[in-house]
């Protein structure tokens, strides 16, 4: 397990020029979002992958090497372009559906829910339970709306510099466009501003003992950070979420979104990650990233073009 | 409280190393003094750590921590916080 400190955060400008990019390329797909049919939506987001990506591979941006060795058991057939491409057009997918958010009547996907019954399970034992959100496309927003509609809003753990810009301005102005929409779903935000991590960690922990329901984004965003195996890949994980749920005896239960064969979305609360007899607190916090671990695995081999964190994924530095 | 102890500076300090470690915060085998940061590369605390030494805090001395008091500076290091435990002390 290694750490990291983010309780300082001066390293932070006000403004970048990246900011001009992002409020360009929101106002272009906010007119899109809008005014263009949702089931024609696919046919824009995958044009524009098919155009944008192969320049990101020619500017050492894309993340077809590192697929191709994460996905290496892959079948003969398989075609790592396709996948960064679709993987592409879903990430953008997904920030129209934010964007639709704003319109009037909103963004009505069609949901479906599987696994409720775990989180009615795990409030019945008094502890409250931790959502473990996956990091997949789709999931931020959708698994907060379906969440909201089966009658479970979440207490939501968010870092402060949430979103796409990394500035100040960006936070007040563009990272907003994304937590305001999700706002509507949740019960509340809880904010890890720079400064404020033990009081809000302190408010997560009230909120377990009132029997409520938190949740937390499997991320690499944390002051404590481990590694999780995924096929020869190392995905960076905070350890917060696992180490709650042992401090509170909470059950943990990972959350994640697929799209449907016939539209929508289907959600899927998991049965909570086994907390196996462990000798002390870190053994057990290290049975449940490890439980975790088996259970992204498996997901991104199945469906390595949701997968939302590629470019976080590292190779073990022993491979050179 | 559940168990007086002598409101010295160095007690504090020594108490608050071996609860790092009876909390399994951090090795045993790891040593400690006031100058031993408490995050990122000192002892490596994240909040959900620190927040279990804080209970521990409140029910050892019978403190009560309000959130304003909980600012990073006063958890920086060994030192700093057997300042603050002092500190909140002589203040009851």
């Amino acid at each position: 397990m290694t750490s990291q400190n983010t309780i300082d955060d001066q390293s932070v400008r006000f403004f970048e020029l990246r900011d001009v990019g992002l409020i360009l390329g929101l106002a272009g797909l906010a007119l899109i979002s809008w005014v263009w049919p949702e089931r024609y939506w696919q046919v824009f987001t995958r044009m524009t992958a098919a155009v944008v990506c192969p320049v990101l591979r020619l500017a050492g941006r894309g993340h077809t090497a590192i697929m191709s060795v994460v996905l290496e058991k892959q079948p003969a057939n398989f075609d790592v372009q396709k996948i960064e491409n679709a993987n592409f057009a879903a990430r953008l997918e997904e920030q129209l559906q934010y964007l639709r958010e704003y319109r009037p009547g909103g963004w009505q996907p069609s949901l479906r829910m599987a696994g409720a019954e775990n989180v009615e399970r795990a409030l019945q034992r008094g502890t409250g339970c931790i959502l473990w959100i996956d990091p997949l496309v789709f999931c931020p927003l959708v698994a907060k709306k379906a969440l909201h509609a089966a009658g479970y809003p979440p207490s939501h753990l968010s870092r402060y510099y949430h979103g796409p810009s990394n500035s100040e301005f960006g936070r007040r102005f563009i990272n907003v466009i994304t937590s305001r929409c999700e706002d509507r779903y949740l019960a509340t935000r809880l904010i890890m501003k720079p400064g404020s991590e033990l009081v809000q960690t302190r408010r997560l922990c009230h909120l377990l003992k009132s029997n409520e329901v938190v949740s937390i984004a499997c991320s690499h965003h944390g002051a404590s950070i481990s590694e999780l195996p995924i096929n020869v890949g190392r995905l960076p994980c905070a350890t917060g979420a696992p180490t709650l749920a042992v401090d509170m005896n909470a059950p943990l239960l990972p959350v994640s979104v697929a799209t449907a064969s016939a539209g929508g979305f289907e959600i899927t609360i998991g049965a909570p990650l086994p907390a196996s007899p462990a000798p002390n607190r870190r053994a057990a916090v290290r049975g449940l990233l490890a439980a975790n671990a088996t259970r992204l695995e498996s997901i991104v081999n199945a469906r390595p073009a949701s997968f939302a964190a590629w470019r976080n994924m590292r190779l073990p530095t022993s491979r050179g | 409280m559940v168990e007086p102890i002598s409101i010295s500076r160095d007690a504090i300090s020594v108490w608050v190393s071996d609860e790092l470690v009876r909390l399994e915060l951090v090795d045993a085998s790891v040593s400690m003094n006031a100058d031993t940061g408490l995050f990122g590369r000192g002892i490596g605390l994240d909040s959900v750590d620190l927040l279990r030494l804080l209970i521990s805090i409140e029910l050892k001395f019978d403190l009560t921590l309000e959130d304003a008091e909980l600012t990073p500076d006063r958890f920086r290091t060994v030192g700093t916080l057997t300042d603050f435990i002092l500190g909140k002390l002589g203040a009851q």
